[in-house]
């Protein structure tokens, strides 16, 4: 009963805030809201966005709800679709919305987007706020965080392989230097093959 | 430094004198300034002072209503250091650069970074990427709806896709070889051709 009611009712799969972030702004809470959505305008279309980190993780509650939204109910519902007029302001990206993005996390048991914080940029007199990257899961861009164990840049790797390339070398140039005393002999017998290293 | 030291000292006679004048002329009662009206600036006054004649008895020699609200003593370098750029001994030495000894590195391309932040050597190498591959795609789209998900193809990939998954999907070619550290697959070798072709450069200005 209850993971049928919980089907029922949309849920955000992320942390959320106990109280919502003020997003200061000259027109009140009428610009905070507008604020919010371009920010989710700009999410649908571009799929991976940069901005404040606050401004980012306040807008994703509401791309969230709204992808689960049309996951549940599709683009019959009324309420659904005044949610997505309000939300996106170019509307072409409605049918986005409905035809790729539903369809994208139909099956989706983990949010829809993550978001990453950026380091803070250390200009002179810095006042700026922390900035953050904010993505639709399933992005045909290049990945912002991988999880490849690439570690042949770490310092003592690279050490280890300059240390590497360096023993073979002289060990090359010994057997070189063995060959050549072996030919020197003159003898009928080839010279000895390098046994590796 | 020698000048600096001058001019405030300059700047601080003058004004000993300017106030040395007040007092002189407030206890004379001369011209200038009334007592009453500089008492009065400085804040509540009793009103029997006020209407003291200029002539009469002379005021009672001013009261410390005339510096409020301005340093009473110098405030030495030392202080003024320790208050512009803080000290050890203040909470959490605030104000003061502290190293940071949580820093981490990048697997990938080594440069450090803060932990939970993204590595920014190689976010601006996703980032300047993104950029160009969201320029491309919005070219295509246009301002048609977009009703399928977009594959990005670079150059010599297109060949490796069927017409059936072609068309499945909304194709965004580039006019470019994919980066060779954007690999879809990691044990997949890259588009790009290794080079096989090298010229020997001969040493020249030897002897
Ligand atoms: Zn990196």
């Amino acid at each position: 009963m209850t993971s049928q009611l919980g089907r029922l009712i949309p849920q955000l799969r992320i942390p959320v805030q106990p109280k919502y972030r003020p997003l200061r702004n000259v027109e009140g809470s009428y610009g905070r809201l507008k604020n919010l959505r371009s920010t989710v305008t700009a999410l649908v279309r571009d799929e991976r966005v940069e901005m404040q980190y606050i401004r980012l993780d306040e807008a994703r509650g509401y791309a969230e709800r709204l992808i689960h939204d049309a996951i549940l109910h599709g683009d019959r519902d009324t309420h659904t679709m005044d949610m997505a007029n309000f939300w996106l302001t170019e509307k072409q990206l409605i049918h986005k919305l409905f035809k790729v993005l539903a369809p994208r996390y139909a099956e989706h048991r983990s949010s829809f987007t993550s978001l990453y914080k950026l380091p803070p940029a250390y200009r002179e007199n810095d006042k700026g706020a922390p900035r953050g990257v904010l993505e639709l899961k399933g992005n045909p861009f290049p990945p912002l965080r991988d999880g490849s164990t690439d570690r042949k840049h770490l310092l003592h790797n690279v050490l280890l392989d300059e240390a590497r390339r360096q023993y073979r070398h002289k060990k090359y140039q010994q057997l070189a230097a063995e060959a050549r005393a072996a030919l020197a002999d003159s003898s009928a017998e080839p010279p000895r093959r390098p046994s590796g290293d | 430094m020698i000048n600096g030291v001058r001019v405030v000292w300059g700047n601080w006679q003058r004004t000993i004198d300017r106030y040395a004048v007040i007092i002189y002329q407030a206890i004379n009662g001369g011209g200038g300034p009334s007592p009453a009206l500089a008492l009065a600036a400085a804040g509540g006054v009793p009103h029997q002072r006020a209407a003291t004649p200029p002539g009469g008895a002379p005021p009672p020699v001013a009261d410390d209503g005339f510096l409020w609200a301005v340093p009473k003593y110098r405030r030495s370098v030392e202080r003024r250091m320790m208050r512009r750029y803080g000290a050890e001994s203040w909470p959490n030495g605030r104000k003061l650069i502290k190293p940071k000894n949580n820093l981490i590195f990048c697997l990938k391309c080594g440069s450090h970074y803060l932990p939970g932040m993204l590595c920014m050597t190689c976010y601006n190498r996703v980032k300047s990427e993104t950029e160009e591959l969201q320029k491309a795609v919005a070219q295509q789209q246009g301002l048609t709806p977009p009703d399928r998900e977009v594959a990005i193809v670079y150059r010599g990939e297109r060949e490796a896709i069927d017409d059936q998954q072609a068309k499945a999907v909304r194709l965004v070619e580039l006019p470019k070889e994919r980066p060779r550290w954007f690999s879809k697959n990691l044990m997949q070798r890259t588009t790009t051709p290794v080079a096989t072709e090298t010229a020997p450069v001969k040493p020249s200005d030897l002897g």
